[in-house]
């Protein structure tokens, strides 16, 4: 190969490039979505310590529940504008059409609970993990953009005077 | 010496032809004897070298990843980023410089911190964009793009590397297979041996012994959560065949049968001894298994009796030759005893794991080096690699912490490294004028 550095970067920055494109995308063009959160504190190998987050929309009301899920099924959450966090008002199998003032969200759904998994992991620098974790134990909020394909990117974690990110 | 020959190239002809020279009479007794001196210390040392600076480049990677995990929030995003990007790219092209010029090994080294650089970048973005909700994709793109980048760069230990992040990642992958689990780094490993046997590629071999060594580590530690105890079954086999290694002797029939068996040993036990060496895990194996006085002696008796008539029948000579199995076969008989008995069982067997995988790296390190054996000294580095990288696992400390000990451990080898090649690795004119 004539030029080895040139592959081996170009094939990284492609790789590395994938990381947070989708993240980038909403970021970029997305709308900013404020959810309510219920926490949980580990740790990845690579990037370090991150508060788990769950939803409260994750808790779907048996109403809106699609026939006959099976494990691992992509879904679609739509979220409606509402104060202090926005609210689901559907969870449907199809992709919904754009609507003002909402957004939809991927969610997945397994072992009978629903997920929102690009919003699961807050990562926080290791002296504020414990302070995130115990923040997290109480009713917060994640500031989000949602991209138009359903990504969606945190922003930052708030909890009550408490900001982490951002 | 011809400057575009490799030296290990020059140094294989020259061991090879030796016998032959000397049958020939171009050579005399005392030249032979002196030439295969200095032919067989000069690979040992230039692989001694390989080993310290792939180990000490190992080190700094691992301090870097910590450091990104450490996640230090005093700088902008972008400027960790750059810093983080331009060290990877730097590292790769220094690399890639080095290689061209002739330092090899120094290229290599160089080349293997930058792919973990570039592991930290991932680790780097997803924490920059909140990116993942499981762990193992990122390490399956660290691992995978490690083992292209290494293919491209024509650098084995980048592949290698990449090879093992990516099974392991893949393994991770398949957590939820459950009783299977055992079976998976098999499923793995057996069509890259069959590669191997087709290529007769002892590199690929090796990779896919490595492979199944980390996978089934990961297996074995999996099983170990769930409570089971089954890992003493592992060590009674091991400890049986590796007591079988040490009776064969080199030159018999018995010592191809004792070279396989101690590979087979290795297998059985390494994986058993890296997962124990957690804290955590042997706690946890620890708590879950009740000893009954029956049950040691069940499991001791016949061992120590095995043992002790291959020891005999070997004699001085088999414990010399076969230090690495005697130490394996040792480290079973410590392991299974520390671990149905003692009160403070989970610690003692994380302390004898780690201090019986230590020794067999370090064991396997000098050998190799005293003697030239590439695969001892490999296996022995392989070892401490693993062995560093299962503290590096281990969350007892800061992460700030351990960035600064591992970044720190690392420039240290490389300097001893450096400092040895000055000291060991003469120019053949000084040697002989």
């Amino acid at each position: 190969m004539r030029h080895p550095l040139l592959a081996v970067l170009g094939l990284e920055l492609l790789l590395l490039g994938s990381v947070p494109a989708e993240q980038l995308l909403a970021l970029a063009a997305g709308e900013e979505v404020v959810l309510a959160t219920r926490p949980v504190d580990p740790y990845d190998l690579l990037a370090g310590y991150y508060a788990t987050l769950g939803y409260e929309i994750e808790e779907v009301p048996a109403a809106m529940l699609p026939a006959e899920l099976s494990e691992d099924e992509r879904v679609w959450f739509t979220i409606e504008r509402a104060e202090p966090a926005w609210r689901l008002v559907a969870v449907t199998r199809d992709r919904p059409a754009p609507a003002p003032g909402r957004a939809m969200l991927r969610a997945r759904h397994r072992h009978g609970r629903f997920e929102l998994e690009e919003l699961k992991r807050f990562y926080v620098p290791e002296g504020q993990r414990h302070e995130a974790s115990d923040a997290a134990r109480g009713r917060g909020f994640v500031d989000a953009m949602v991209g138009p394909g359903g990504a969606a990117a945190m922003r930052r974690l708030r909890v009550g005077d408490r900001v982490f990110g951002g | 010496m011809d400057a575009s020959l490799p030296a290990p190239l020059v140094r294989a002809v020259v061991l090879r032809e030796l016998p032959a020279w000397r049958r020939e009479g171009l050579v005399d007794e005392q030249t032979s004897a002196a030439l295969a001196r200095r032919y067989a210390d000069a690979d040992g040392r230039s692989l001694a070298l390989s080993a310290l600076f792939l180990f000490g480049a190992l080190l700094c990677g691992a301090g870097a990843l910590a450091f990104v995990a450490w996640h230090w929030a005093e700088l902008p995003a972008a400027a960790r980023l750059g810093l983080v990007g331009s060290a990877m790219i730097a590292a790769q092209a220094g690399g890639l410089a080095l290689k061209r010029r002739g330092s090899g090994v120094k290229g290599e080294a160089l080349l293997l911190f930058g792919g973990l650089l570039y592991g930290a970048m991932i680790g780097l973005l997803a924490q920059t964009f909140h990116v993942g909700s499981r762990g193992w994709p990122g390490l399956l793109l660290f691992g995978a793009g490690n083992a292209l980048v290494g293919a491209l760069a024509r650098s084995r230990p980048v592949q290698l590397c990449g090879s093992l992040v990516a099974g392991a990642a893949a393994l991770l992958a398949l957590e939820d297979v459950g009783a299977w689990g055992w079976a998976v780094p098999w499923l793995f490993a057996l069509p890259v041996f069959g590669l191997a046997l087709l290529e007769r590629s002892r590199a690929l071999a090796f990779t896919a012994a490595a492979g199944l060594l980390t996978l089934q580590s990961v297996a074995v530690g999996a099983r170990l959560h769930e409570g089971e105890p089954a890992a003493f079954a592992f060590f009674a086999a091991g400890a049986l065949i590796a007591a079988l290694a040490v009776a064969g002797r080199p030159g018999r029939p018995l010592g191809a049968l004792a070279a396989a068996l101690q590979t087979a040993a290795s297998i059985a036990l390494l994986p058993t001894l890296f997962a124990l060496s957690f804290h955590g895990l042997a706690e946890e194996l620890a708590e879950h298994t009740v000893p009954s006085p029956g049950a040691l002696l069940l499991a001791l008796t016949p061992l120590v009796l095995l043992a002790a008539f291959f020891l005999v029948r070997a004699g001085r000579a088999g414990l010399r030759r076969a230090p690495s199995a005697v130490a394996l076969a040792l480290a079973s008989f410590a392991v299974i005893g520390v671990g149905l008995a003692g009160d403070e069982r989970g610690r003692a067997l994380a302390v004898v794991c780690n201090a019986f995988l230590v020794t067999l790296g370090a064991l396997g390190l000098v050998t190799g080096a005293r003697h030239g054996q590439r695969r001892t000294l490999w296996s022995g580095l392989a070892l401490l690699v693993g062995t560093a990288l299962a503290r590096f696992l281990e969350l007892e400390t800061s992460l700030g912490w351990k960035a600064a000990a591992f970044f720190s451990a690392g420039l240290v080898v490389i300097v001893v490294g450096l400092v040895l090649e000055r000291r060991l690795v003469r120019p053949a004119s000084e040697v002989h004028p």
